[in-house]
Parts: structure tokens; sequence; C-alpha cells
């Protein structure tokens, strides 16, 4: 799973080299030092390359665009909730276990597409909208308290940012890029 | 070298050890011998985003290798410092060189 959330990080050229890179010191470590050790170690190798795995994502392709083509997707992610909170909220009983269900579905939906769209214009946006998802998942759980079940803005916070990098990575796929 | 392309110290020690390895540069190899020789434990993301950087200044060039049973089989990328990038580091270093020169300081005390 973390090695998938990284992947989807990681720019084509250097994907395979870069994840074949870390296998081979992992077995390394592994072979002297154990199985736990090694497996310690690639958590924290894989953690700590996302900061500048993302870094370079963003300077690739142009920082202001990047983070406009970001914005461009959260706006729309922003609309396609708003929408379908609309719509459920006249199909649905608030509070019901379905509603959250349902609102988190209708969420991600919306983030694959905003990613999806923020790819569409920039490389590295779904990354940036990625970030954005999580640091505003957090302010606004910290923010609106117990308006909502807690287990539903803690599994958004956890989905959004993974549903963005789905799109973005959907995009990728679309234009023939891995 | 042109105005505003100095070299940070990070890029300097990556392009070292380019120099060291010579032949063997990949991303793990590179990683471990600047662990090794300073000490300082480096995430294989940072060096990828250096070597990316530097090539895209055209001091470091880049190939594919052939794939290998260990790595699950994947290719492995090696690195070559080209002649920019050794005259790159070079002025860095002819920087330093000249800051320090004359500068009476006792390092065992600090």
């Amino acid at each position: 799973m973390m090695t998938w959330i990284f992947g989807l990080l990681l720019p084509k050229r250097d994907k395979e080299m870069l994840l074949g890179d870390l296998l081979e010191e992992r077995l390394l470590i592994e072979s002297s030092t154990g199985r736990r050790e090694a497996a310690r170690w690639y958590r924290r190798q894989v953690l700590r390359s996302c900061g500048p795995v993302m870094w370079a994502n963003f300077r690739r392709g142009g920082w202001l665009k990047t983070l406009g083509a970001a914005f461009a997707g959260y706006f729309a992610v922003a609309i396609l909730v708003m929408a379908s909170d609309v719509l459920m909220s006249r199909l649905l009983a608030a509070g019901r276990v379905l509603y959250p269900l349902v609102s988190l579905a209708a969420g991600c939906a919306a983030m694959v597409f905003g990613g999806y769209l923020a790819a569409s214009m920039r490389r590295g946006a779904p990354a940036v909208l990625a970030v954005m998802a999580a640091i505003l998942g957090v302010l606004s759980l910290a923010a609106t308290g117990d308006q909502a079940p807690v287990w539903y803005q803690i599994a958004l916070i956890v989905m959004g940012p993974v549903a963005a990098m789905v799109g973005g990575r959907m995009r990728s796929r679309g234009r023939g890029e891995t | 070298m042109p105005k505003g392309d100095t070299l940070g110290e990070f890029e300097q020690i990556v392009l070292i050890a380019l120099l060291r390895l010579d032949n063997e540069a990949y991303g793990m190899s590179v990683r471990r011998e600047i662990q090794e020789r300073t000490g300082r434990s480096v995430s294989i993301g940072a060096v990828y985003a250096t070597l990316e950087r530097l090539e895209a200044k055209s001091y470091v060039s880049s190939f594919v290798g052939d794939a290998t049973a260990e790595r699950g089989g994947r290719a492995k990328r090696f690195f070559r410092i080209e002649s920019d990038g050794k005259r790159a580091l070079k002025d860095s270093q002819d920087t330093l060189r000249k800051m320090l020169a004359g500068l009476k300081v006792d390092w065992r005390t600090i």
C-alpha cells in the first residue's frame, strides 16, 4: 500500500529505477540486520522521500501554473461536493450512517475528477491538490469538531489525497504515461 | 558558469559521489556513498531529485542499465558527471577556497 502510494508520486522516467534501488538496498539490509530492521528502514526511506519527490514534481511543472491547476482542480471538487450535498440532503436523511458513507464516496469521486482535471493542466498538480486536500481536511476536522462523525473526517483526510493522486494517474495513463 | 547557477552543498556532495563511484553510480550506490562518507542519513528521493536537477542543468547525464533479479526485474539508471558539472564543482570549490584563504580559525575548538 505504502509503495503503491509512493509510486503514484514518482515520475514515469524514474519510477522503476527508484523502486528497484529501494528494493535492492532493503534486501541488503535484510541480509545483514534482519527483516524487521529492513522493513523499518524501508518505511523511513519512503516517508522521507515523499517531500523531495513532491517538490521535484512541483518544480518540474512550473510552480505557479502547477498551483493554479491544483486550485482549479480544488474549485471543481468544491462545486461537485456542494452539488452532491444538495442532492443528498433531498434524497437521504442526514445523520443516518448511509448519509456520511454516500457523502464520502461522492467526495472521493469528486476528488478523483479534481485530480484528473488538475493533471490535464499540469503534470505535478495532482500532488499539490493532494496536499491541499490533506491540510484542508485536518483544518476542517479541527474547526467542525463533532458536526460530522470522526471516522468520516479521518477517512476524508486519508482517502481524499489518494483519490486526487488516482485521478492524476488516470489522466497520465490516458496520455500514455506511467 | 552562468550567474545564479551556483551549486548547493548537497549538489556538490552528489557530484563528488558520482566522481568517486565512476561507472557504478546509480541511485542506491550514490545514497550509500554519501551516507558512509558523511554519516548523514539521506533519502533516495532527495538523491533522485538532486540528480534530476543536475541533469536539467546538463551537469550530469544518465542511461538505463539492465534489469536484475535482485531488484525485482527493475533496471538501474546510471549517472555520469559531465564536463559542465566538473567545471561547476571546481568553481564552487574554488570559491570556498578563496573565502577560506588566510583565515585563521582553530577548527579543533569548534
